[in-house]
């Protein structure tokens, strides 16, 4: 069953060329994030007397409104954004999963229980979470990781649930269910590895939900704190000089895009090595 | 003494002089004036309560002025009556006793007159336990209730427990509610009448619409003229749309701030009108964090910070904000610059933090993340401190959080904070942003003398001893440095083209005579 | 019967929890409430008083109950900030959200259902590659920018719609609404569509691999008869969770689209709400949303049965 994996990827790389392309973008965003000190300007470096200045060749991403240079702010700002996507992307994915096809498999009370507390989350006013969150954990990566992951993982879960109850029906899965095959390991072999695409689509919009999220999070003081830069705050910076300046959000905004993208078609590799053929 | 009573008559001669235009004769004149059209203004929030004696939300005060009259303004330290509901005001010789005298021929928005008895209504409300009036402490002196007598339909006599110099200050933002109205009703605040309010002002009540707009339309029967058919408040949260509405005509005045004065100026469509804003800029120094309780720590601080370069990075332009040096602003009356400024010296500044020991501080700054002008500050002032080794944690928080913060006299999450406020001409009413154990005093200062010293100024009526305690207090606070005041910064009204009269409509700060706006094509 | 009747009291139970929830959120944010409306040159008395008639002196379970109590008889009392009844407030703001979520779901749906089948049947071909691009590009765009973006392009250079707001100066004609609803439609179409394309794609390909689809081909049916009769039952599947998850946003709106368009729905009453800790609007919101939340997910379930008959002779 392993080697079968390896060789699936393998394969799927060969022949998907986008998905090449996914992987080396990402590959390449991360360690453009990992050295950023290697850049020699300071993302902090205020200049009262550079604000809001179009790319030039001293600034090719131009100055931000308070006089930073933008290229600096967007590579540390990979940092802070890829970590909190990518992180808060998992932790809700993670959770979404496990939550959902138990809830889903096993059916019954376990089912109603889990899908209430589903029902009573996501009809608590996000905002509201986020305010009270932030009152009480320190700002900081890992938290805004956390909140982030707890108020997504919600929508995986009820996915992944609908999917599983259809899969239930499907003569392996009775089958395997009959044969006393252990929860867990149906759970793993027959229901993951099916639902698997649908997974894929829920993480990828997961990824950029999380950027934005973390963006909305610090229009209100809530996300990563000044002066440290992040894609989501500089986004959400660039709101209020959309007319004079509005490469402040091309740049992040272009940013994410590419980060979601070389995400999603890496993604398509792993539906070919669980899709069924 | 003598020259108070000589000052707010030379003011009434003026103000006599200059309003028998729009004095009583009214019929004829009050009849529509000019061009009619209606104004579409900007506010970033709906009303909470417009009935002006417990409004406490800048929409509802702004909606308020065009509902209500004052019943006279201060303007340039003088009595201004032209959009007041009195004739005059007479104070007696140790100001404690206050006459007013109302305009002939006023009436309220449904047609029945304004009398003394609306007058002696209001201040009796103002001082009701029960009423819980906001600015309850504009009717109270020493902690007795202000009393108002009837003279005649036109004359109210109002009697002060003890000599307030300041007292017309705050009346001065005490607006006359109507008696036929709100008498006999046990909660005025939450009364459901507030919805439908019936004033004194040049526009009436038409429509609320929530979330939407508010519109008045014209009251013929005003005292003056008044130009425009009505006025429409339209409700817009977000500023970047708010600029693209003004720009494409959907909105036709609003305030816009530093930020947004490049972008609209671009709009040709629009004049931009720069006001004094009468807002103060400032930094508090929180004393109930041991390490600022140190006078030399604070001053550190103080010379650590370049703040002509500090205003010109929050503010943008210089001709945007003024360095402030006071805790109260320039038109304010006694105002005076403190003799010890400061000037930018780090070397200083460190030299006063290794004196007293701390040489390795890191305090928190605490701002409101949405506002840029105090971002900007707060990057600023980070940057500077960390020259002269002071580490700064930036505490970006939401309005709601931070306004909880600043008003907890216990709060010890901020160390060093950035606010604002506009409190106004009379002197008196900055006290409370240093008083001890008042909520405002954000730098949670307790020095009995400076105490004394506030409730000395306001017991004085002779102008020329109450401009020494004054002084004595602004230097004060300068030299303990208290508060650290960054700068006076400038208003900026945007307004479509086609309407005039701004100027005659911005008396002050933020009070207005809508009345004067017109449409100009 | 007996699922239903069980369903229904799990529901019930499900609001009655979230109310808890809620209130406990609600009075755990650190801070006094009251310190939101309090200027310079108020009394302390004035403070306590205004405290006390805003109910908060109250031990906190006394507060929900009183709460829980005029709830059960309709009456969702009155807001903190300007003391208008929550109701009110709530119903006033209701038709202007549904009409523009509605709207967008509706359209965003329909155009899924296009472009997700087809592309999801000729994966890699042009349209597909279109579709998918398009799709990224609203995953990833930050609804203000796209909206703010509109308005200065669509409003202030070319002049073609108005710019906020729902209505014109006293215009309340059904035109008129159409024409300020075309944007901030257009920006929450643009968001649903993208999402909603990306899971019908996804199910289409899985389908499009199985047995019944090239049985049918080899029967000689028409490609867009096997799409529309057989794909999409299938592929619908998790649509129908996304859309039944997607139904509070009749009620809770979109926070962003509502305030750069000045759209005067109900996300921007709740955001006010909230910064200004008024508890009972927030609860009001809130179990307005939470019915919509369990009837959503309710109707979700039950639509898994009727679109996939292998649901339907299983448990659920």
């Amino acid at each position: 069953m392993r080697e079968n994996i390896w060789k699936n990827i393998k394969l799927g790389f060969k022949t998907n060329k986008l998905a090449i392309a996914g992987a080396v973008m990402i590959l390449l965003l991360a360690l453009i994030s990992i050295f950023a000190f290697l850049y020699p300007v300071d993302p902090n470096a205020l200049s009262a007397t550079e604000r809001l200045q179009l790319p030039t060749t001293l600034h090719p991403f131009g100055t931000d409104d308070m006089g930073r240079d933008y290229l600096a702010r967007c590579i540390y700002g990979g940092r802070a954004s890829l970590l909190v996507g990518f992180l808060a992307m998992i932790l809700s994915t993670v959770l979404g999963i496990v939550i959902g096809s138990i809830s889903g498999f096993v059916g019954g009370a376990v089912d109603a229980v889990l899908m209430r507390i589903v029902d009573a989350l996501m009809s608590l006013p996000t905002f509201l979470i986020m305010i009270v969150m932030n009152a009480y954990l320190k700002p900081g990566i890992q938290n805004i990781v956390l909140i982030i992951g707890c108020l997504t993982w919600m929508n995986i879960a009820r996915i992944v649930r609908g999917e599983t109850i259809s899969l239930n029906e499907r003569e392996y899965v009775i089958y395997a269910k009959i044969s006393g095959q252990k929860t867990t390991a149906t759970i793993l072999k027959h229901i993951l590895p099916n639902i698997m695409p649908t997974i894929i689509v829920a993480a990828t919009m997961n990824i950029a939900n999380a950027i934005l999220m973390e963006s909305a999070l610090s229009f209100f003081g809530l996300g990563i704190q000044p002066p440290t830069a992040s894609w989501g705050s500089m986004l959400s910076n660039s709101q209020r000089y959309i007319q004079q300046a509005p490469y402040l959000a091309l740049f992040p905004g272009l940013l994410i895009l590419l980060t979601v993208i070389s995400f999603n078609y890496l993604g398509e590799v792993l539906r070919n090595v669980f899709e069924p053929k | 003494m003598k020259k108070k009573v000589q000052t707010v008559l030379l003011a009434l001669a003026v103000s006599a002089v200059s309003c028998t235009v729009g004095f009583p004769a009214l019929a004829e004149e009050t009849a529509s004036a000019a061009a009619g059209g209606n104004i579409v203004i900007a506010e970033t929030a709906d009303p909470q309560n417009v009935n002006p004696l417990f409004v406490v939300d800048q929409t509802s005060f702004d909606m308020q002025q065009a509902l209500y009259s004052p019943f006279f303004e201060i303007v340039g330290g003088e009595m201004y009556y032209e959009n007041g509901l009195c004739e005059s005001v007479t104070v007696n010789d140790d100001a404690s006793e206050f006459t007013l005298k109302l305009k002939d021929g006023l009436k309220w928005h449904d047609g029945e007159a304004i009398t003394a008895d609306d007058v002696v209504f209001t201040m009796e409300v103002l001082v009701d336990e029960s009423q819980n009036v906001p600015y309850a402490s504009y009717g109270y002196v020493n902690d007795t209730p202000v009393t108002a007598e009837k003279v005649d339909d036109l004359t109210v006599n109002l009697k002060l427990g003890s000599s307030s110099a300041g007292f017309l200050g705050g009346l001065s933002q005490v607006y006359c509610i109507p008696k036929h109205i709100y008498e006999g009703v046990a909660n005025i605040g939450e009364s459901e009448l507030n919805n439908t309010p019936i004033g004194s002002g040049p526009f009436k009540f038409e429509e609320y619409k929530s979330g939407e707009y508010f519109k008045v339309v014209r009251f013929d029967d005003w005292f003056n003229p008044v130009n425009l058919d009505s006025i429409t408040y339209k409700i817009v949260k977000d500023s970047s749309s708010a600029n693209a509405a003004l720009a494409s005509g959907d909105l036709d005045a609003r305030l816009i701030s530093a930020d947004d004065y490049a972008a609209v100026s671009s709009y040709d469509n629009v004049t931009i009108y720069s006001y004094n804003s009468g807002r103060v800029n400032a930094m508090f120094l929180n004393e109930l964090n041991a390490d600022l309780q140190d006078v030399s720590v604070r001053q550190a601080i103080s010379y650590a910070l370049n703040k002509e370069e500090l205003c010109q990075f929050a503010f943008i332009s210089e001709d945007y904000a003024d360095p402030a040096y006071s805790l109260l602003t320039p038109d304010t009356l006694y105002y005076t610059e403190p003799e010890n400024q400061y000037n930018n010296d780090p070397v200083k500044a460190q030299e006063l933090l290794a004196q007293a020991g701390k040489t390795d501080l890191s305090l928190n700054l605490m701002y409101i993340s949405t506002d840029k002008t105090m971002e900007s500050e707060a990057l600023y002032i980070q940057s500077s401190l960390a020259n002269v080794g002071i580490t700064i944690n930036l505490l970006p928080t939401d309005e709601s959080t931070f306004k909880n913060k600043t008003k907890d006299p216990e709060c010890t999450d901020y160390d060093l904070v950035l606010s604002f406020y506009t409190l106004g001409e009379e002197p008196s009413l900055y006290a409370d942003m240093c008083y001890s154990e008042s909520r405002s005093n954000y730098s949670r200062i307790s020095d009995a003398d400076l105490d004394a010293l506030w409730d000395k100024a306001n017991m004085t009526a002779d102008a020329a001893e109450r401009g020494e305690i004054y002084s004595e207090i602004q230097n004060k606070i300068s030299d303990n440095m208290y508060i650290y005041p960054i700068a006076y910064s400038n208003g900026f009204y945007a307004v479509n083209k086609k309407f005039g009269g701004f100027e005659d409509c911005l008396l002050k700060t933020i009070y207005y005579d809508y009345s004067k706006i017109y449409l100009a094509e | 019967m007996k699922k239903v009747v069980n369903r229904l009291i799990q529901c019930i139970l499900t609001m009655f929890i979230v109310s808890i929830l809620c209130f406990a959120l609600t009075k755990a944010a650190p801070g006094d409430p009251v310190l939101t409306y309090v200027e310079p040159n108020m009394s302390e008395e004035y403070i306590a008083n205004l405290r006390e008639s805003m109910g908060l002196t109250k031990p906190l379970y006394e507060q929900y109950f009183i709460w829980l109590g005029k709830i059960l008889q309709g009456n969702f009392g009155n807001s903190l900030m300007n003391n208008r009844p929550v109701l009110t407030q709530i119903m006033e703001r209701l038709p202007a959200t549904v009409i523009l979520m509605g709207t967008s779901m509706v359209l965003g749906f329909l155009i899924a259902v296009l472009l997700g089948l087809y592309s999801g049947k000729n994966k890699n071909g042009v349209l597909d590659k279109i579709t998918s691009l398009f799709c990224y590009v609203g995953i990833s765009i930050p609804t203000f920018w796209f909206g703010i973006m509109l308005i200065y392009l669509l409003s202030v250079n070319l002049h073609l719609l108005p710019s906020i707001g729902m209505h014109s100066e006293g215009d309340r004609s059904f035109g008129d609404l159409v024409l300020h609803m075309v944007m901030p439609c257009a920006v929450l179409t643009f968001a649903n569509a993208s999402q909603y394309i990306r899971y019908l794609r996804s199910s289409t390909i899985t389908e499009m691999s199985s047995d019944y689809v090239t049985v049918q081909t080899a029967y000689g049916m028409k490609d867009s008869g096997i799409l529309f009769h057989h794909v999409l039952k299938n592929a619908m599947l998790p649509m129908i969770t996304v859309l039944g998850m997607s139904l509070q946003s009749l009620v809770s709106g979109a926070i962003i689209t509502e305030q750069v368009f000045a759209w005067p729905g109900i996300g921007q009453l709740a955001v006010t709400a909230v910064t200004q800790f008024d508890y009972p609007l927030i609860m009001g919101i809130t179990m307005f949303t939470a019915l919509l939340v369990v009837a959503g997910n309710l109707l979700a379930d039950v639509l898994y049965a009727v679109f996939d008959p292998r649901i339907r002779k299983g448990s659920c």
